[in-house]
């Protein structure tokens, strides 16, 4: 199938110039399912088959229909709440599309694990549906320890009135990991995201959110942080496109990052394209070194400069993602492998 | 205790000496001040003593207890007692007080072989030095040193350095910045550690925290070497007479 590799984005284009997936894919198989994929349900809830996710016309999105076949589609019903995740994980390599509807008022918490086989190639396509007053929490994680591989992950979130949307999503990266969310608001909703990402070796990761507020009223809140080291690139972008209605929209971006070498990169670019005249939308980027001076005062305090430097990296990427204690977990455990 | 002998040391790459022939000997159990005009080099001699980067020492010799100081890394000098009070503490976002000088007290007490202290221990310590010190404990669950005021930065310092109990303490221009309660807080702080096998090094800009601790020797740091020296009384004078005769 290598003909599909000339029609995956490339550099060329503006929302891919640091993210070269043409460029990476090389020789790698572009196939199906193949039964490499797990939904697992931790406790029975009663999720009907849903519809199949509206076709998507651009590159990504028609590869994934193509190989992926069918979405797996489920509908969360009218308020209710299971208390156990929808968990989704032991993907590896190949095509797939999902899509999750949640009724009004249901409310239910996704945990997406994603990994890659050595010059595997993975294609993830999902659809959130989220209706009025519903509320919708996604954990994305990628392998730690993996044969890195190329990673493409992007969700399309619809939020009606009311809803509630909080995502989390942490990645070490790999040969190549994409992870975009799409958001379109329309309705009055709130939403909390962060993300962050920690990088070595030659690893790439690049986290792409565009947030299009159509409806007035909503609150969003998105911070992400980088951590980058060796010849590691890590990129983000992010974009706020508040459409004339949007009045009151209430929104704010931040990323940072930390630079631990030389030879790695950080790209960001940071957007607002602003119709609706009373908004309040702010974004902050930075990209920087560990301080020096505080490194040399914890020193002095007597703690070595290995484990100085892992703690000011720990309290940079927790104090952004929040405080879900495994991903802190695995937050330590890179650091301090890498300290 | 502590011993240098005719310390130079120079600044990028050498282009600029700040420290030149600096001798000095604080024995133990004594507590000596350093005086000087802005600039003398006050500073400079904290960090080269404690081993940040960016001075090169190119003559002389520090010992503490006979060990060679230079030779160390800063936390190696850290674990063997010495501890400097920051003219100007660092912020370190993200990390709780007591997260920051547990870790501290634990890196110390595993480079000298001892057992980590217990959370217990831990925590009846900071407790009621935190009250001797009057910090509140809302301010140790804070991020070290984020959002704080000077005067509280510097009581975060005497904090450390009592939990630390360092065998050799440099205290750098620790009174600026202090109202009259706090400087009598500090100085009770440092009294109480007033001890035969410890020696401290203070280094100040006003005579009035001399008042409080009441030093056995007063030395006058100007142009980076020692111009002079003399006891308690020395400091009152330099007070009104200013450094000018030691320039
Ligand atoms: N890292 C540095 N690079 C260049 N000049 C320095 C550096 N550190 C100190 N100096 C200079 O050395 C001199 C002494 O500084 P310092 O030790 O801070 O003085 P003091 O503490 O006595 O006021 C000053 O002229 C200062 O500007
Ligand atoms: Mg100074």
């Amino acid at each position: 199938m290598t003909h599909m590799r000339d029609r995956l984005p490339h550099k060329g284009l503006e929302a891919w110039k640091w993210s070269d997936l043409r460029g990476v894919v090389g020789e790698a198989p572009i196939e199906g399912l193949e039964d490499r994929m797990k939904l697992r349900l931790w406790n029975y809830i009663d999720f009907s088959d849903g519809p199949q996710p509206a076709p998507r016309d651009d590159a990504m999105g028609q590869i994934s229909s193509a190989f992926g076949g069918d979405a797996i589609s489920y509908v969360v019903p009218e308020g209710a709440q299971p208390e156990s995740p929808l968990e989704l994980s032991q993907f590896s390599a190949g095509n797939v599309r999902i899509r999750v509807e949640l009724k009004a008022g249901a409310r239910l918490q996704v945990r997406e694990g994603y990994g890659t086989t050595d010059g595997g190639f993975s294609n993830v396509e999902i659809t959130y549906v989220v209706h009025d007053g519903a509320e919708l929490d996604r954990i994305v994680t990628t392998a730690k320890d993996i044969d890195p591989g190329v990673l493409h992950v992007r969700a399309h979130v619809t939020l009606w009135n009311d809803a509630k949307f909080n995502q989390t999503q942490l990645t070490f990266g790999g040969k190549f990991t994409r992870l975009e969310t799409r958001i379109a608001c329309m309705g009055a909703v709130e939403v909390e995201m962060s993300g962050a990402y920690l990088l070595d070796g030659k690893r790439h990761a690049d986290m792409t959110n565009y947030i299009d507020f159509a409806a007035p009223g909503s609150t969003v809140r998105d911070a992400v942080a980088g951590v980058v080291t060796d010849a590691s690139r890590g990129v983000f972008q992010g974009k706020f496109h508040v459409r004339r209605p949007a009045q009151e929209t209430d929104a704010e971006m931040r990323h940072d990052a930390l630079m631990l070498s030389d030879r790695a990169k950080v790209n960001a670019k940071p957007e607002l394209e602003i119709y609706a005249d009373d908004v309040e939308c702010a974004h902050g980027n930075t990209v920087g070194q560990l301080d020096e001076s505080a490194l040399f005062y914890m020193r002095q305090r007597g703690i070595p400069l290995g484990q100085a430097r892992a703690m000011l990296l720990e309290a940079f990427v927790v104090a952004r993602l929040g405080d879900d204690e495994a991903m802190a977990e695995q937050v330590r455990g890179w650091l301090e492998a890498r300290a | 205790m502590l011993k240098i002998q005719n310390l130079t040391a120079t600044v990028d790459d050498g282009a600029k000496t700040i420290l030149n022939g600096l001798s000095l000997s604080v024995p133990a159990g004594e507590v000596h001040a350093i005086m000087g005009p802005n600039g003398a080099g006050k500073s400079t001699l904290s960090y080269v003593l404690t081993g940040r980067d960016g001075y090169d020492v190119t003559d002389g010799t520090v010992t503490l207890d006979g060990d060679d100081l230079l030779d160390m890394e800063p936390e190696e000098r850290a674990a063997k007692g010495v501890f400097l009070s920051f003219q100007y503490p660092l912020e370190i976002p993200g990390v709780p007080t007591l997260t920051f000088l547990r870790t501290a007290m634990n890196a110390q007490r595993k480079a000298r072989g001892e057992e980590p202290i217990s959370a217990p221990d831990f925590m009846k310590r900071a407790k009621s030095l935190a009250k001797d010190l009057k910090i509140k404990a809302e301010m140790l669950r804070r991020p070290l040193n984020v959002g704080f005021s000077g005067g509280e930065k510097k009581r975060m310092e005497i904090f450390q350095m009592m939990m630390l109990e360092p065998r050799f303490i440099v205290m750098d221009e620790t009174d600026s910045g202090l109202d009259v309660d706090a400087l009598r807080i500090v100085a009770d702080g440092v009294n109480a550690l007033r001890s035969p096998d410890r020696g401290i090094l203070i280094i100040t800009h006003y005579q009035r925290l001399l008042d409080y601790i009441v030093p056995d020797a007063v030395h006058v740091l100007s142009s980076g070497a020692i111009k002079a020296s003399g006891d308690a009384d020395f400091a009152k004078r330099l007070e009104t007479e200013g450094y000018d005769a030691y320039a």
